[in-house]
């Protein structure tokens, strides 16, 4: 409970220095690109960088960018060190970051198809140094954007597009499985919250049931106080690592046909696969939780602001027999089931962003047509080991923290076909065999997004 | 026959889901008294309900030896010790502060080194042996509820 010396305490965050990406949610619909660059040269890197910043949008121009478009900007270690940032400086940033998402992918689950020599090239190499994200409300802004973007190359052989991806919203405005996503996102300490939900609402401030405990502003942002009461681990010099974050971006292939068949073999109706899917998620495909709609789909709790995240675990539903323990959005974001263990569930919190690519598996196609689709999955916190690779280890791809034992997210845990999915029910628990792998990973990066006057220090740098 | 593994860059050997984990600390000099007369102040029952909200802990000691210049602490966790020790840090601190402050260089629970102190007083064992080793303590915990209901369900029917 914030007492009233902690709310005079308040924090400020200087969000003219922060990139947009972090603090705000994207407006819907949105069509946009990841691009990967190569940096050859240290002095074209920073020229390109110089002229890219002034693009760059910040937290308080996001609801206005200029073009009605914005750009954001991250760098892997590889990447700052072809920027030429010193080594002393490359020696502060945590290992994590610097060995990079590839070598630790067997803890993250990333094996199989989905170890790195699976990945799509040049994901997970030593050439990623920088990446790019590029959204626009609509096809026009987007190409005026990119248009920009293309100059800030221009006449700098040192520099290499080397790799795109199109990431755009589906015409549903779902997932490729289908569910509204971007729900429950956390309440960032001076932000000031801008959720899905809320902008559904028609505010983009302000304090919503469910949302809480509001998070420090330190578990997302360096250089501000965090959940365990000092300041993260800053890399040096401080102009570099404060307002900026790390990331963690992966390109996750969904199997749509697979899980569709996975539903229907498992069920004896299409409401039964609807129910299937819901347990799975924890949400209906509208976004309704079902801890308040345990039966059936009701939209109109997706659509209320006020009721849509205003649920809670151990209190309402502490056996599963709504939501079961093993959902995806009671793994990811446990609240309060967690009460009777010894975990502070504000370490582990995560910002993240989805974006599908690849086109629209047609609606009752069971069968693969080989397209390349999915989601481009955003992490951005200042711990990638407490809050993501936590995430992934203990909550996504174990089951152990809440009595499952091995049971692995049934969406997004490193199943093969061996694993299960437990959902609880009176009289006797059904549960579902032979799991496969759903999300695939295709690639993935462990990256620095620097605050913007960061990405200035950087660009003006001279060795 | 299979060997023990060594989880990459993380001292102490792993068997099945359960790690051993082996603690080495030297004593401040006349400080062994205070260590003792701590525990002694322990209630035990309040450190069961402690052990059960962690929930990956199969055991733990403390050892002094040496003339009670040193200090052993020996455990074995489901899991890796480090996923967690920054909520003990959060939530416990004074269980490990309240003996690990009779120890020499100890920086405190909630210093950011303190990950670095540990790994540093950490020895890993030439070998590792369990009984269960695919069993965690909410494997048995549950089990264990599992039976005495299906005991009781006998007497009820006998």
């Amino acid at each position: 409970m914030a007492d009233s010396a902690g709310q005079a305490e308040e924090q400020v965050l200087e969000l003219d220095d922060i990139q947009g990406t972090l603090l705000r949610l994207r407006p819907t619909p949105f069509t946009g690109a990841y691009f990967l660059l190569r940096i050859d040269d240290p002095d074209d890197g920073r020229q390109m960088l110089a002229r890219l910043v002034p693009h760059v949008a910040s937290a308080t121009q996001w609801w206005d960018p200029p073009n009605r478009a914005w750009l954001s900007v991250a760098l892997s270690y590889s990447g700052l060190r072809a920027l030429g940032v010193p080594q002393e400086s490359l020696d502060s940033f945590p290992d994590a970051f610097c060995e990079g998402m590839a070598a630790r992918a067997e803890r993250l689950g990333d094996t199989g198809d989905s170890s790195p020599e699976h990945w799509d090239a040049p994901l997970g190499s030593a050439d990623v140094h920088v990446a790019v994200s590029v959204f626009a409300p609509d096809a026009t802004a987007m190409e005026s954007l990119l248009e920009t973007a293309r100059e800030t190359l221009r006449d700098l052989p040192g520099v290499s597009v080397i790799y795109r991806l199109d990431a755009s919203a589906l015409p549903t405005k779902r997932t490729h499985l289908g569910f509204v996503d971007g729900i429950g996102e956390p309440d960032i300490e001076g932000s000031g919250v801008a959720s899905l939900a809320q902008r559904m609402g028609g505010g983009d401030y302000g304090y919503l049931p469910g949302f809480g405990p509001t998070i420090k502003a330190g578990e997302f942002l360096l250089g501000y106080a965090n959940e365990m009461g000092r300041i993260t681990l800053m890399p040096q010099p401080d102009v570099l690592s404060r307002n900026g974050t790390y990331v963690a971006f992966r390109k996750l292939h969904l199997r749509v046909a697979e899980y569709r068949r996975y539903l229907k073999d498992n069920a004896s109706s299409p409401e039964e696969e609807e129910l299937l899917a819901a347990k799975m998620v924890g949400r209906w495909p509208s976004g309704a939780p079902l801890v308040l709609a345990p039966d059936h789909d009701e939209p109109a709790i997706a659509t209320d602001p006020h009721r849509v995240n205003d649920f809670t675990y151990h209190e309402q539903d502490p056996a599963g027999l709504r939501c079961p323990l093993g959902a995806h959005i009671r793994r990811m974001n446990p609240r309060d089931a967690l009460a009777d263990s010894l975990v502070d569930v504000k370490l582990h919190r995560a910002l993240r962003r989805g974006t599908p690519y690849g086109p629209m598996l047609p609606e009752g196609e069971l069968d693969d047509d080989g397209a390349e689709r999915g989601i481009v999955f955003i992490f951005m916190g200042t711990d990638l080991v407490r809050q993501f690779e936590f995430l992934k280890t203990q909550w996504a791809n174990d089951g152990d923290f809440v009595g499952l034992g091995d049971e692995k997210d049934p969406i997004v845990g490193s199943n093969d076909g061996t694993g299960t999915f437990t959902i609880p029910k009176r009289p006797v628990r059904r549960r579902l065999q032979q799991l496969p792998r759903f999300a695939v990973t295709k690639g993935g990066e462990y990256l620095f997004m620097p605050s913007i006057r960061a990405l200035k220090w950087i660009a003006e740098r001279d060795t | 026959m299979t060997a023990n593994t060594q989880t990459p860059s993380r001292p102490g050997l792993k068997e099945g889901k359960t790690n051993e984990f082996t603690l080495f600390f030297n004593v401040k000099p006349g400080h062994a008294q205070q260590i003792r007369d701590f525990f002694k102040g322990v209630d035990h029952d309040k450190r069961r309900v402690l052990t059960d909200r962690i929930g990956t802990l199969h055991d733990l000691r403390w050892v002094l030896f040496d003339d009670d210049t040193r200090l052993l602490f020996a455990s074995n966790f489901d899991g890796n010790w480090d996923a967690y020790i920054d909520d003990f840090a959060a939530l416990i601190p004074d269980t490990f502060d309240a003996v690990l402050q009779h120890t020499e260089d100890y920086p405190g629970i909630k210093d950011p080194s303190i990950k670095d102190f540990v790994v540093a007083h950490q020895a890993t064992a030439c070998n590792y042996l369990r009984a269960a080793p695919d069993a965690t303590v909410k494997d048995i915990q549950k089990a264990l509820r599992v039976n005495k209901a299906f005991q009781q369900l006998l007497d009820e029917a006998g």
